[in-house]
């Protein structure tokens, strides 16, 4: 598997070793010739950070919309009047 | 004079010259599906990136909001106020309004989700770096395009003094694009609009492809909604003027 940082090439290989240990994904980056060993175990866990992006962009856009709304609501309230 | 673009059906009595304005229609929900989906497909069904994990992720959110912001919503304003200073036509007035307005609605995610993100990434929320700085500036520009329409009474000089402010900002648009190339900061370069392949694996490459069709569909379904109220706010105003 190949992932992009920063636009240089990595490239992702797992090695499980023969004594049953979980499989490290080893990162190397092809363009410069140096590899990166990523933590054993995986990826750093940073989900709460994806929480969190979503829930703002999320949070966004449906404030939008409400306000949106409440301006529709308004315009034909004052025809109403 | 006010030209609204469309005219939906109309009630009877006094309200029978209002046009009337869903603000869920058709293209709205399936704009929204389509983002949800998008989401549920880069939340679930997206490998995470080895070195940052999840937080990766908010790239699908990022980078479509920074191509609907400033790529499409702002030179869409700076382009509708120059040809309103030419022709002097209301509907390009209220396209300028409509596409500043969502200018800042996507650049301020844009400026919220990449702080979120560059924490796990460059291990701060921000940096003063030229492209990070120039889009708050450009954000900061419209922002105050809407302060000074709300502040001209009259709809004539509203207009003609918002379109002038509103050209100004197309000026920015390209250096924000070119700064990651002309200045060495920590913002990342493109991933896949560059002279060599993506940097992306297929199965991030196609969420990111699919994101940005969503998103910019959502853009473009907002736009229409916001473009018609301002339509109808105009025929209301003009109404009671009378």
């Amino acid at each position: 598997m190949r992932y992009s940082r920063d636009g240089a090439e990595l490239l992702v290989t797992s090695v499980s070793a023969a004594s049953k240990s979980p499989s490290i994904p080893i990162v190397q980056d092809s363009s410069s010739g140096a590899a990166y060993v990523a933590r054993p175990g995986g990826p750093p866990d940073t989900a709460s950070y994806m929480w969190a992006g979503y829930a703002v962009a999320l949070a966004f856009y449906l404030g939008w919309i409400l306000l949106m709304a409440r301006r529709i609501g308004r315009l034909y309230r004052s025809r109403e009047l | 004079m006010t030209t609204p673009l469309s005219q939906p059906s109309t009630t009877a009595g006094s309200e029978s010259r209002v046009p009337r304005l869903p603000l869920f229609d058709v293209p709205v929900l399936l704009a929204f599906v389509a983002v949800l989906l998008v989401c549920v497909r880069a939340i679930w069904f997206t490998p995470e990136d080895a070195m940052l994990g999840a937080a990766q992720k908010i790239f699908y959110l990022h980078v479509p909001a920074a191509i609907a912001g400033l790529y499409v919503a702002c030179p869409l304003m700076a382009i509708a106020s120059a040809g309103y200073l030419w022709i002097k036509d209301e509907r390009l007035d209220r396209l300028a309004e409509s596409s500043a307005e969502l200018a800042l609605l996507f650049m301020g995610i844009v400026l919220v989700t990449g702080p979120i993100w560059a924490r796990t990434s460059w291990g701060t929320w921000w940096v003063w770096e030229a492209r990070l700085t120039a889009t708050v500036f450009l954000w900061l520009l419209v922002l105050g395009y809407l302060v000074l329409r709300g502040a001209v009474e009259t709809a004539e000089s509203r207009a003609r003094l918002s379109a002038v402010m509103g050209t100004l900002s197309l000026i920015l648009v390209p250096f924000i694009h070119l700064t990651v190339r002309l200045f060495r900061g920590m913002h990342p370069g493109p991933v896949v609009l560059k002279p060599e392949a993506p940097s992306l694996p297929p199965e991030m490459l196609s969420t990111f492809l699919y994101s940005i069709g969503a998103f910019l569909f959502f853009f473009i379904v907002l736009l229409r909604q916001r473009y018609r109220w301002a339509g109808v706010r105009n025929a209301v105003n003009a109404m009671e003027e009378q």
